[in-house]
Order: structure tokens, then sequence, then C-alpha cells
């Protein structure tokens, strides 16, 4: 048998966690067979007398065993059929435990809630039939349902939920009987009709199983002509009651009825039901009125009620001649109540009416066959309501405007057609217009004013296509085509997932079950030609393309997918799709004309035609909305597109054609009677249109690309050849290259995170030459200006885009302006970190002088001080972050770079610094910054990195409890002191500042805290460090000068308001480290000299600054919760200390112990005064606690002299302490306050 | 609630068994499924794409893929949500022994697929109407497949091995009253 974990809270658990995910069903099926044995055993272990012996030996089934259980069953709720082979035995062993559970509520409880679970994973119907049909057990059951009625006076039950409802189910099994229900007493079925019928009313879940009780007792043939006529009269009570507006509560009762009438449609005969047909009818057509309720349950509920009536009806009629009959009356008025619904807003409703429909349909089929073309012919009709034609538009063509129709009435309609032909009911005949009704249902989308809605229409219109192949053989090859080709591009294109898995769903039905007609035809679609040998095995590939998983992701779509689609020669209709209006780089959704863009970009670098072909497509259409107002997403699509294109030209370039350094001449062509005067026709006003940013985006990714293939066609060209080509391009601008740039600097001044990410890119791709010192002046003045932080952000982040080859004097001016930003604090913390990040780019660069490399550096160092909070939280953390980031890429792009550059040599100021930094944030509670500092370690691969490396632990997952045991156990042991030594002070202050921390997650300070109570127990160095983090008042700022004349300046260190912090975690650890018993370390074995050679070899706890210090920080506060009340935790261990704790007490040292810990003691007797009252009830109770633990040695010290006189004095002491209380008067306090202090002077002073 | 759902709920209740059938090219797939249709045998040239072809049999729907036996067949197992149910592996009773082998690798490959985990597997030995010899001895026919194949090997996975011949129809029902009553058991058994 499988072990089954035990979900408490020990970390091993939640690796257990983990494998249990990942559990196959088998082991799933034991571990539950386990538990059930273990609960029958449980319940029989209670019913044993108490003397057995064995009893002890058997788990009892707990709450955890149950939680277990029922998430087992959960994980079977998509293949529920798993279960089939175990459900007997499963069932049959709840059964025992509930029915046996006696007198212990917890069992039938927990075997009730497993019971349910089961129930809703398998289905209530399938587990019913396993339950014992046992009719003994019939009588108990009523009486125990009898009293678990509800009345109206006391709305407490005594039983669960689940409980009743299993009951229920079973009264439904027991109730099918096989004898007169008289024999079990007279009114056996007046009573379950009663209390069934009680539970049919109520909003819980009880009432799906009375309604099957219900609905089976009243066609049972003994008792049917009375009940049932009874049933009907009750329920039409029950519905004509109250007809004034209804509450939540009747709206379930209507429920309730109508789920008793559906099902007892379903079992009844049709000669008993036969009189109470109309009246059934009439219950479904008055009860209207439940709409209002907008409970679509109950209109669902109808819509399955009416169906089967027609049922009923149509067993009516009389077999015979076909010729004679009518279709009843009644089924006519049925039918158009359900045209009525199929519009309903909900889904689940229009589907029921799709699915009664159907069947109904199916019924007539044979004997009724024009009424159910009527039927077919309706649903056409729906696709025509609200439909018109739209004038000749941009694109060439006369349309059909769908934008008016209603959409729940197209979706119900779909899901009817789906259904009919799934039923084969459609005729062939009719194939036409329902392709015509696809062509526009599987791109059907309705922008509404702020949603957009079409989504489960195009995915119905798969279903229909589905079910069209799945039913159908040999259809026509032109009308499958053209649903085909939609389909593909469902399947490549759509936004949502369902739609393209659906799509993919639909084309395998259609080629796997339509060949005949497919394979010859298929050349059609294939506009490439000559494919007739790959054709056949061409269909596996399409599948294989579009296939389940790879579509799930967006982009793959639309790239790695619509690429492959293409390439087996299906090109128009991707083209296609892709230009056009409302889909494609036309659609609602950005991120989907991006996708589009970068998809035409992919098949423009196909053949060397489709590069002209899309610039005109595009340019053409372009002319045609770059005046409209409403175009503007199309506009955004097609400048993008353009964009992609030109790049996707230039990768092919690049990739293939080295040798041959010039492009394709037409293609410089195109550029230059194309594409420049589309750009040049963009007018500033365009772009300062802060509502559309997107077409600045958009301008600023073609810009891009058209710099990036000038400079490429410039490539390798002397240089006055490359000044006519520059002139060439440039001559029909009234300016310079600059007039277009100016451009770029209005779309800057627009809040956006994807115009700044654009404009970088641009940036970068720009040669020095266009990078004038005014448009750097322009930049800097942009990020000091009083904007938008996203704006002034962008600008700090595009100086970061300046490349190689600008003179000297550029560089060191943006480098000195950008450390000066950053350490000015009043600037904004966002663009600041923009900057840092800009200075870690343009640390990359060779052509940058080793003086300024400096600058960079120590402007980085800097900026992993930032501590910067505001109401955001730790947005100092932003440049921390970038920083760090800065120094990884620096390492990784030049991994001799330490080497070379004589600042970060290993034993350099500079590398300690850093060092010093990386260890810090090494031990944060921030989780990336935290991991990224440790890679940074890592990459600086010196000695320090080489340990780290060597012994890492294997999974990288890093999880925090394996990261700190790891670093702490690396950096804090003993035996690696040497190497760690300089760095052991800041990466302490790193881990307090997690441990000690309030607003941090419960794991990480939980296990920070662990490590450090460790070695702060064990290590006296590290108990000495962390009382050094004490710092009660706020230190002087400490700057490091070495030549940067910048890093000085800072305004304030907010490395101070870190400390701040800092010291309060350290006090909270203390508080701790006193709260769980730990007592200091004894004398260290072994001292190390550090290489700085500063005052550090202490080989003793300093008890007296610990005590000066804590001293310190509980005076002169108001900061009671945060200061004073933790000191007094504090004090309270240190009074406790005495030298017999010490392993190996030295005298000088039980002194000073002896000292400080009367120090604190009169301490605490002080604050029992204090004037806030948390201080002094904190104070009294501390006070307790340490004469309490003294009064017990006193105790046990009998030979002592005055033995008798100080266990009186001090039973006067305890009892004084227990009587006083905080809210004493002050007088008497103070008067107490003496008295202890006597005492203690007395006792312990000598 | 979407096509995807509806395709799920649609199997369970139609009591679809999807059954893939392979075997290296020329075994005779597409023939046993005609022979099964009812269709004309003597016409069938080689299956270059695949087919599905629908069959009823003791109440249940069974979806037949059969798939050419020349493709790499490894990416189509992936496609889509749908689980196989059973495999057929058909092989014609005329290979020769290099060819067996490189059936035996096929079929070893096939079934570690993720999507084949617990499948049932019946082997069809195809075109018994070729070789002279009585029924009866047709067992030891069977055991020296199973030997070829190596089938005892198989873990996971409940298997028959039957001989058969699409052109005379012999034990091809046989055959596909063994795909219903392991698939029935195994997913469908109170449905």
């Amino acid at each position: 048998m499988v072990h089954v974990p035990n979900t408490g809270n020990t970390p091993d658990s939640l690796e257990d966690d983990y494998k249990f995910s990942t559990r196959s069903s088998s082991e799933m099926i034991d571990s539950m067979c386990d538990l059930i044995t273990r609960l029958v055993q449980h319940v029989q272990q209670e019913q044993k007398p108490s003397h057995d012996v064995h009893s002890g030996q058997i788990e009892k089934f707990t709450e955890n065993d149950l939680s277990v259980l029922v998430s087992h069953l959960d994980s079977f709720q998509e293949l529920p059929q798993l279960l089939d082979e175990y459900l007997p035995t499963l069932v049959s062993q709840l059964i025992l435990c509930f029915s046996s559970s006696g007198d212990d509520v917890n069992i039938s409880l927990r075997a009730s809630k497993v019971f349910y679970t089961l129930c809703k994973v398998r289905g209530a119907k399938i587990v019913c039939r396993f339950f014992s049909s046992d009719i003994t057990q019939l009588v108990n059951i009523i009486t125990w349902l009898e009293n678990q009625v509800p009345n109206k006076s006391t709305s407490t039950f005594q039983s669960t939920w689940e409980q009743r409802y299993v009951v229920l189910l079973w009264l439904s099994i027991l109730i099918l009987a096989p004898f007169e229900l008289e024999s079990f007493g007279q009114d056996t079925g007046e009573r379950v009709y009663n209390l069934s019928l009680n539970f049919l009313l109520i909003p819980g879940k009880e009432r799906d199983a009375a309604s099957m009780v219900l609905s089976k007792l009243v066609t049972r043939t003994d008792v049917k002509r009375k009940l049932l006529n009874r049933l009907y009269l009750d329920i039409s009570k029950i519905l004509s009651d109250d007809v004034e507006p209804r509450n939540q509560i009747d709206s379930f009762s209507i429920l309730g009825c109508l789920q008793v009438l559906a099902q007892t449609l379903q079992l009844v005969d049709i000669e008993s039901i036969k009189p109470y047909l109309s009246v059934h009818k009439a219950f479904l057509m008055t009860s209207q009125e439940c709409d209002n309720f907008s409970n679509s349950q109950i209109t669902k509920l109808k819509v399955k009620n009416l169906s089967r009536l027609v049922s009923k009806y149509m067993s009516l009629i009389p077999v015979g001649n076909n010729e004679d009959q009518f279709l009843p009356e009644e089924v006519e008025e049925i039918l158009g109540e359900l045209f009525d619904i199929l519009s309903h807003k909900d889904t689940i409703v229009r589907y029921a009416v799709a699915k009664s429909m159907a069947r109904i349909a199916q019924l007539m089929q044979g004997r009724f066959e024009v009424q159910v073309l009527e039927i077919i012919e309706g649903i056409f009709q729906c696709f025509d309501y609200d439909v018109y034609k739209t004038p000749e538009d941009v694109w060439g063509g006369v349309g059909t405007c769908i934008d008016g129709v209603s959409a729940n009435l197209w979706h119900g309609a779909l899901l009817t057609l789906a259904e009919l032909l799934r039923r084969q009911l459609i005729p062939i005949s009719s194939l036409s217009r329902l392709v015509s009704i696809l062509e526009n249902s599987l791109k059907f989308e309705q922008r509404l004013l702020v949603h957009v809605v079409g989504a489960n229409i195009r995915d119905a219109s798969c279903y229909v296509c589905w079910s069209l192949f799945r039913s159908y053989k040999d259809l026509p090859s032109n009308n499958l085509l053209s649903i085909l080709q939609n389909m593909i591009q469902l399947a490549c294109f759509d936004r949502e997932i369902n739609i393209r898995r659906a799509a993919s769903a639909s084309i395998q039905e259609c080629i796997g079950r339509q060949e005949s007609t497919i394979i010859g035809d298929l050349a059609v679609l294939l506009d490439g030609g000559n494919f007739e040998e790959s054709i056949m095995s061409n269909k596996l590939d399409l599948i294989q393309a579009l296939d389940y998983n790879t579509i799930g992701q967006k982009a793959k779509s639309f790239t790695t997918v619509a690429s492959k689609v293409y390439d087996l020669g299906y090109t128009k209709s991707l083209t296609e799709f892709l230009i056009q209006r409302n889909h494609g780089i036309g659609s609602w959704d950005p991120e989907i004309r991006r996708l589009s863009a970068r998809c035409l970009g992919i098949l423009s670098s196909k053949t060397s035609g489709n590069f002209q072909e899309y610039v005109r497509r595009l340019a053409s259409v372009y002319a045609n909305v770059k005046n409209s107002i409403s175009e503007y997403e199309l506009r955004h699509g097609i400048l993008y597109a353009l964009g992609e294109i030109i790049g996707a030209k230039l990768l092919t370039h690049n990739d293939y054609n080295n040798s041959n350094n010039s492009l394709d001449n037409n293609i410089g062509l195109v550029v230059q009677t194309t594409i420049l005067p589309i750009l040049d026709s963009v007018t500033l006003e365009n772009l300062q249109d802060t509502n559309e940013f997107y077409f600045a985006e958009s301008f600023l990714h073609l810009l891009k690309s058209v710099i990036l293939f000038i400079e490429t066609m410039i490539v390798g060209l002397r240089d006055e050849l490359r000044q006519r080509c520059i002139d060439l391009f440039f001559r029909p601008l009234p300016t310079s290259p600059l007039f277009r740039l100016s451009k770029v600097n209005s779309c800057l001044k627009i809040s956006h995170m994807s115009i700044r990410n654009e404009a970088v890119d641009l940036i970068e791709g720009c040669s020095p030459a266009y990078i004038t010192r005014e448009l750097i002046q322009i930049w800097f003045d942009g990020m000091k200006g009083e904007l938008d932080t996203t704006v002034t952000s962008t600008f700090a982040a595009v100086l970061g885009g300046i490349g190689e080859g600008h003179p000297q004097e550029t560089y060191h001016l943006v480098i000195e302006f950008l450390a000066l930003f950053i350490s000015t604090k009043k600037n904004d913390t966002l663009t600041r970190s923009e900057a840092v990040k800009s200075l870690a780019r343009l640390l990359l660069l060779s052509s940058i002088e080793n003086q300024d490399r400096l600058l960079i550096i120590e402007a980085l160092i800097s900026a992993m001080d930032d501590y910067t909070t505001d109401d955001r939280g730790d947005v100092g953390s932003w440049s921390r972050l970038q920083a760090i980031s800065g120094f990884i890429a620096l390492f990784k792009r030049f991994p001799s770079f330490k080497k070379d550059f004589f600042l970060l040599e290993s034993e350099s100021m500079h590398c300690i610094l850093l060092k010093t930094k990386l260890f810090r944030l090494a031990g944060e509670s921030h989780d990336k910054l935290r991991l990224l500092s440790y890679q940074c370690l890592v990459e600086l691969n010196d000695a320090t990195a080489h340990i780290l490396r060597e012994n890492s632990p294997n999974n990288l997952t890093w999880k925090i409890s394996v990261y700190f045991q790891f670093m702490a156990k690396t950096i804090l042991s003993k035996d690696k002191e040497t190497v760690f030594l300089p760095y052991i002070k800041t990466f302490l202050l790193g881990l307090v500042s997690t441990a000690g921390a309030i607003h941090v997650s419960k794991d990480s300070s939980e296990v920070c805290g662990r490590e450090l109570m460790l070695y702060m127990s064990s290590s006296v160095r590290i108990f000495n460090t962390v009382i050094e983090f004490l710092k009660p008042t706020a230190p002087a700022p400490t700057d490091f000068r070495v030549s940067g004349k910048f890093i000085n300046k800072r305004e304030g260190s907010t490395l101070s308001q870190f400390e701040q912090k800092v010291s309060l975690c350290a006090l909270r650890i203390f508080e701790k480290f006193f709260d769980l018993g730990l007592t200091p370390p004894v004398e260290e074995e072994t001292v190390c000299d550090i290489p700085d050679g500063a005052e550090y070899t202490i080989n003793v706890v300093q008890y007296r600054t610990l005590y000066a210090k804590i001293f310190n920080m509980h005076i002169n506060t108001k900061n009671i919760a945060g200061r004073v009340l933790p000191s007094i935790r504090c004090f309270e261990g240190i009074s406790q200390l005495s030298c017999n704790q010490l392993e190996r007490p030295n005298q000088n040292l039980a002194n000073i112990v002896k000292i400080y810990s009367l120090q604190a003691l009169r301490r605490l007797v002080v604050l029992t005064k204090h004037g806030a009252p948390m201080v002094r009830e904190r104070a009294l109770e501390s006070l307790y606690i340490v004469l309490q633990g003294k009064y017990n040695d006193i105790l046990e010290d009998d030979n002592h002299e005055e033995y008798g006189l100080r266990v009186e004095e001090s039973d006067k002491i305890i009892a004084l302490l227990e009587e006083s209380e905080y809210t004493n008067p002050p007088e008497i306090l103070a008067e107490n306050a003496e008295t202890y202090m006597a005492y203690i002077e007395k006792m312990f002073a000598k | 609630m979407g096509l995807l759902t509806i395709i799920k709920k649609q199997r369970l209740k139609d009591k679809e068994i999807r059954v893939v059938m392979l075997g290296l090219d020329n075994a005779g797939k597409t023939t046993i499924v005609k022979s099964l249709l009812g269709q004309d045998c003597s016409t069938v040239s080689p299956t270059l794409g695949f087919n599905i072809q629908t069959l009823p049999h003791a109440g249940f729907r069974l979806s037949i893929w059969d798939i050419g036996g020349q493709r790499t067949l490894r990416p189509f197992w992936r496609n889509y949500f749908e689980k196989t149910d059973f495999l057929i592996w058909v092989v014609d009773i005329t290979t020769d022994g290099n060819r067996l082998e490189e059936c035996r690798d096929q079929l070893k490959v096939t079934l570690t697929e993720d999507r084949l985990s617990g499948a049932g597997l019946l082997v069809w030995i195809n075109k018994m109407d070729l070789i002279n010899g009585d029924v009866n001895s047709y067992s030891t026919v069977v055991d020296q497949m199973v030997e070829l194949l190596e089938l005892k090997q198989i873990k996971g996975h409940k298997w028959l091995v039957l001989p058969c011949s699409a052109l005379s129809g012999y034990n091809l029902i046989k055959g596909l009253d063994f795909v219903t009553e392991e698939v029935g058991d195994r997913l469908y058994r109170y449905t």
C-alpha cells in the first residue's frame, strides 16, 4: 500500500505534496482504498468494547486523512470513469461506515463528505446504483429523515447537508423496493412523499436527491394513482402561491418543482401521465415570470421539461397512415416557445434549447418531414435578422454588415445547427446555405463599447463544422474547401486558445473523414501550384503543424505554426486574413496586431515577390486610412507590419548575404519610394496625440527598421559614396536626419512603456552622426522635466541606447549627468532606476575610457545602497536590481574583465566594496535581488565565488529554505571564515533585515530566523556582530571616497535609513533569541585576523555593549511597540543569564554576566513605573517571570545560612507581584517598585 | 463550455473508442478496415495520409484511425487532447526477418508514448490466407510472433495476438470483440 503523506507543517511535507500531485491514478486509488479501509477499521474499533487488546493498534481516521481522500477523489474529476472498477467496493464500504457509525457523529460526517465528493465526481445516478438495497433499512431512514425535516420555527439542523443528501440518495434507491409500500406501514408512501416534498423546496443540495426520491415514488405502480395527482396539486399550489415578486428562496422551490416534474416525465408511462399533460404544459408556459429572477437554471429546467413533454405528446399520436396525421398543436406551441428562448442570455440555456430542438426534430423525422424542414428553415432565418449590406469600402467589396445582429441568437442557432447535423437531420441540399452562414460566423466578432463578443460564436461554428464532418460522408469539395480555409485561419490566428484548438480538432475530422473529396481538390487551396506528389502527405503535415500543444501558445501560433502552414502551400488564405480590417493587423487587440505584423514579416521573407507585394498592399491601404479617425488600429498595424517586413528582410540579408554587401537595389527603391513618404507624411500632431500612443509606437518601430536598413545599405561603401547614399535617402526632406529624430523626441513625451522599448532600440541602431549634442541636451532636459515619471524615465532609458563611436566628451557628458542624477535623492525613483540601467548599458561599450568606466562603477555601487521607500513600498529596489544586473552583464560579456581592468582586481578597493554590497543583498528578503546577487557573486569568479559554486546544492530551484541554509552554512561556518570574514558583517546585515522584518513572508522570516539563531548561539563573532547592528541613533552617513566626486554628494544617506530598519530588526532578533530560551555562545576557539585589519577580534560576548545598546534602544523614543517592548523582553532574557549556563565559566566573565543581569533586573523594576500602560504591563510580567525563576534557585539553595528568611521574603515579593496590576495608581506602583528594588538589592547584589 | 468540452462529453455519451491502427507499410491495415466496413477490398492502394472510419460494434462507436505505414508517426500521437484508447498493430505474416525486427522496434517505441499509457494492444497477424496449413497450426504462428515481438516484456498494456485475414474476414470480428471488451471494461464500465 502506498504511504499517504501527512500534510503537517514540517518542511518535508512540501516535497511530499509535490510528489502527490504527480501520482498516477492507480497509485491514488490504492491510497484511497487504504484510507477507506482505515475508516472502516476505525468504525469497527469504535464499536468494539474498550477492553479489546488490539484496539490501540489501529490508526485513527483523522480530519487530515479526510482531506487527503477528498483531494484524491477530486483529481478524478476529468476522467471519472477510471474510478468505475472500484466503485462497488468504495460505495459498500462507505455505506457500512455510514450506517454503522452509531453515536460517533464525526465518522458519519466524514463518510458523508467522502460520499458527496464521490457523487460530485462520478455523478449521483451512477454512484447510487451501488447503494445497499437492504429494505430493512427503509423505515429507519424514513424516521431519521423525518427528524431532519426543516421546519419554519427552527432553521437549524442536527445534521450536515452532506449527511441528509446521502441519506436521501439512499432512500431514492430503497424506494424502488419491489413490495407494496403498505407492507412497511400503512402510510409509508405518504410519509416519504411529505418528507421529500419538504426537502424539495429548500436551497440546499438535498433538493437534487429529494427530487429523485419524489419522482421515483410517484411513479410507483402501487401509489401513483394517489400520489401523482397529489404532486400536481401541490405543485400547482406552490407555483401559483404568492404571484407577487418572489424572493430568492421561492425561486429554489420553483427549481425543485421543475426538477421533479422533469424526472417524473422521464419515468412515468404515458397512460398515467396523460391526464396531467395539459396542466404540466400550463405550469411551464405560465412560469414565465420566473425569468424575472434571472435564474437561468429555472429556464434550463423549463426547456428540459418542454422537450420531454413533446416526446410524450408525440407518443400519443397513433401509429398509422402518415398523411392523415397532424402535428399536435401543443408541440407547435412548445416549438414556438423554444425558438423564443433560443437567444437567452446564458449559454447553458441556449445549449439546452439546441439539444431539445434537435431531439424534437429527430422524433418528428420520418413522420413530419415538412415540419423538420420548417425548423431548419427557422434556424437558418435567425442569421438573417438585422443584417444589412455595406457600401463599397476600401477593400473594394460589397459586404454584409453583421454588427447589429444578436450574438446570443447566433450562438443559439449555431449550436442548434450543430446538434441537428450531428443527428444528420439537415439535408445535404442546404449545405451551401450553411457554408455561407459559416463564412460569417467563423470570423464573427462584434465590438461593443467596452468589450468584444464573438468568441463563443466562432467556437460554436467550429462545432457546426466538426459535426458536419463527422456525420456526413462525401461532402462536395467546393464547399469543404472554403470552410477548411477559414478554419486554418482560425487555428493559426485566433486570439483565443480554445478556438485555435477547436478549429484544429475540426480540421482533423475534416481531413480524416472527408478524404475522398479533398484529395483531388486540395491543390485549389495550394496556390503554389505543382504539389501533386505531396498533397496527400501534406494533409498529415498540416495536422502536425496545427499541433494541440503548439497552438496553445499565441506567439507560437502566429510565428512558427503560421510559417509551417505557409510552407505547406496554404499561402493566400494566411495573407488575406492578416491584412484586413477587424482581424490580423486591424484587430482591436494591440498584441494581436503586433503578432500579425510579425507573422507578415516572416511570410514576406519567404519569397522575393512577397516583400514587394506586401509593401504595396499595405501602402495602398494606408493611403486610404491615414486620415480616418476611426482607423487608428489599422494604421498602427500597418506601420508596425512595414517595420517587421523591413526587419525580416535585414535579418535574411545578414544571414545569407554576407558576401554581397549591398541589398537588392529594388528593395532600396521600395523603401525610398514607398516607405519614406509614409514616414514623412506623419505629422507631429499625429504623434503628439497621447491617446494614440500605439501610432507613435508603430512609427518608432518602422523608423527603427528603416534606419537599420540604411545603416546596412551603407556598410562597406566608401565615404563619399556613403554620403551620396545618405543624401539620396534624405534628400526629399527639408533638413537633415534630425528632422525625423525631432519626431522621435515628440514620441518620447508619450507616457507608455512600449514607447520606451521601441525608442531605446531605435536610438541603439542610430549611427553616431544622428545623435547630436543638441539631441542629448534635449534628453537631459526631458529627464529633469516635470512630466509624468514614465516620460522622464523614458528619457533616461534612451540615453542608454547611445552606441559605439561617439567622441569621448559625449560619453563623459552623459555619464557625469547620469551619475549625478542617480545620486540626487530628490529625483524620481523610477527615472533613477532607468538611469542606472542606462549607465549599466554604457558600461558594456568598448569605446569608453577607463576614467569614465570608473565613474560608472562607482555610481552603480552606490546605487546598491538605494533603500528609498514610498507608498509603493521598496522602490529603491529597482535601482539595486538594475545595478546588480549591470554587473552581471559586464562579467558575462567580458569574462576576463576583472583581470584586465585594474579597478576590479580581486583585492582592489572597488572589488571589496562591491562584494560587501553583494553579500548584504544576498541576505535580503527580496527574492529576485537575492538570487541575482548570488549570481553576481559567482560570476566574479574569485576565491569566494569558487567556494559558493562548489558547494551550491544541486537543485537550483532555490527554494527559500534551501537557499538560506546553504548561504548561512557557507558564509558563517567557522571553517570558511578566512575567505568570507570581511563579508560576514554585511551578509548578517541582510540576514537580520530579513529575519527581523515585519512585512515579509512568514516563510522567509522563519527560515532566516532559524539559521540566524543557529549561528548566533554558536558563534561569539556573529552574536557580537548582531549586537553592533543595534543603533539607537541615526548613524552619520558613511560614504566612501576614492575618486568619484559625485558619489559623496549624495544628499542624506539612504543606507542609513536601512541601518535604522536593521537596528529594529536586530532588536526583534534578540527578543526572539531570548524568547526561545537560547543562551549566548561562549568563547571562541580560534580568532582569525582579517585582511583589512579592523578591530574585530573579540572572543567574548560583549555583554556590556549588549546591555548598553538595548538600554539606549529603549530610552528617548516614542516607538513603544518597535523599541520599548522588545527591549523589556531582552532585559528579561539578560537578567535570567547566569554564569551557570555557560559551559566553561571563567571567573571574569561570570562577574560581567552577573553585573549586567542585575542591571537588567533593576531596569525592569524601573519600567514598572513607566508612563505607558503597555510598558508597565510587560515589565511587571517580565519581572514576575524572572523573580519566580530566581525564587526556585533560592529554594534549592537550602544550605544557605538565611534560608528560612530568604524564602519568606521571596514569598512576599511573589505574592505582591501577583497582586500588582499595571492599572494601579502611580503612587502604589512607585511604592511597590521600591519594595522590589530593596528585595533585589538584598538578595542578589551581594 | 465550448467545442472542446462538448467533444469530451460526447465521447463518453457515444461510448466512442479511439483506436489507432499501425504497422509497417503494406501490412494490410486499410484492407482490414474496408473489409470490416463491408467495402470492396480489391482496390486498395498505399495510404499516404490517414483515414478515420467509424464502426459500430457491441454498443460502442469505434473511431479507427488508419494511418499510413511509412511516415514517422511520433509527432502524430501528440495531436490533440483525445487520448488513444487502443492500439491495433498489424503484421504481415509474409514479412521477412529484417522487416520484423524493424516492426518490433517500432512497436516498442510507439508503446512508450504517454498518450498510449494503459491502452490495450491487439496484434493482428494478417494475410493468413497466403499460408498453407490448417487453422490448428496457427497457434505456433502466434507463439512465434509473441517471441519475435517480445510481447511478454510489455508492461501496463493488456494485449492479444490474433492470426487473421482481411480478405476472408477471418478473426476480424473476434479482434473487435477484444477491443470493446478491453476498453469497455476499463473506461465504460457503468455508462
